[in-house]
């Protein structure tokens, strides 16, 4: 069955952050609602990473909480957490998500290019998709509080994607090791 | 005398992370924060006993990173271990044939990346 590429996309993007979160101890509350992009009420830290392939492409945020970020730290860190690494670890957040995600898309036949990551913060945050103003919000609820995920997906035609069964298109799992 | 390990990667934490498992394990770490730095590193220290290397970063990214290094017939012993958040079987497969000597997907198990260091610093 063949699905238009923005929901294959987030769906595996959402599926993503639900193995990402339990990985690192704090499994999401609930299904992700979407939610109105509004400022945040508070501080707010946002990794923010671009990805492409020939068909489409777009940007992925990942904003939240510094509390939220520093439960979500790696546990050799934790003890060891300052604003430096609450703003680094967010950037690799958004660059483990985004991999993951890419990883789960393989099957469907479609690998794209990763950016390096950024990461802003601030009060009363906002960010916004600069060009096709088609980004979508959602928010999940973790124990330490919610994230927000921004996905803005560009294509110029529709792309439709399916699943593929070929061992070909399997990804390495997350923890694998390969030596050769 | 320890073993000296190279970790490149953009992420302060990453390496910090990285280092930490790798420094009680009994290896003396380096940095670098991305494939530029990686190779200065790597002309510098000529006495590496390993690099871990991330895939995707600014400036340089690892594949390339690995690809220049072992076009220098003077780095064709020294393994490099990729370790990124990539599971993309096709950079797998160009990794291992510009010389990398293993792939790790993030996140890591750290008692893992020990046991990988170990044997690939055996000869060293």
């Amino acid at each position: 069955m063949s699905e238009p590429a923005q929901v294959v996309f987030r769906n595996m993007l959402m599926s993503a952050l639900t193995d990402l979160m339990t990985e690192y101890g704090s499994p999401l509350q609930g299904e992700p609602r979407p939610v109105d992009p509004a400022p945040s009420a508070g501080v707010r830290v946002a990794g923010i990473i671009g990805f492409t392939e020939e068909r489409f492409g777009g940007i992925v945020a990942v904003q939240t909480s510094p509390e939220v970020v520093a439960e979500i730290v790696p546990g050799e860190i934790r003890g060891r957490i300052d604003d430096r690494v609450v703003v680094d670890w967010m950037g690799e957040l958004a660059n483990q998500l985004l991999g993951r995600a890419k990883n789960k898309m393989l099957k469907y036949g479609a690998s794209f290019q990763m950016s390096p990551p950024t990461t802003v913060t601030g009060s009363a945050l906002s960010v916004t998709s600069p060009v096709s103003r088609t980004g979508v919000w959602l928010e999940a609820d973790t124990p330490a509080g919610p994230i927000r995920i921004m996905i803005d997906f560009r294509c110029e035609q529709e792309v439709l994607l399916s699943e593929s069964h070929s061992t070909d298109h399997v990804a390495a799992a997350e923890g694998d090791m390969m030596l050769f | 005398m320890s073993k000296k390990i190279l970790i490149v990667d953009d992420s302060a934490t990453v390496r910090q992370q990285v280092g930490m498992a790798l420094s009680q394990a009994g290896f003396a770490v380096l940095e670098a924060v991305d494939g530029v730095d990686g190779k200065e590193q790597i002309e510098k220290n000529q006495d590496l006993s390993l690099v871990v290397c991330d895939v995707n970063m600014p400036r340089m990214n690892g594949l390339d990173m690995v690809t220049q290094v072992k076009a220098e017939a003077k780095h064709a012993a020294l393994p490099i271990l990729m370790l990124t958040t990539e599971g993309d079987p096709t950079l797998i497969a160009k990794a291992k044939k510009a010389g990398a000597k293993g792939w790790i997907v993030k996140p890591f198990n750290a008692d893992l990346l020990v046991n990988a260091a170990k044997k690939l610093t055996a000869a060293a």
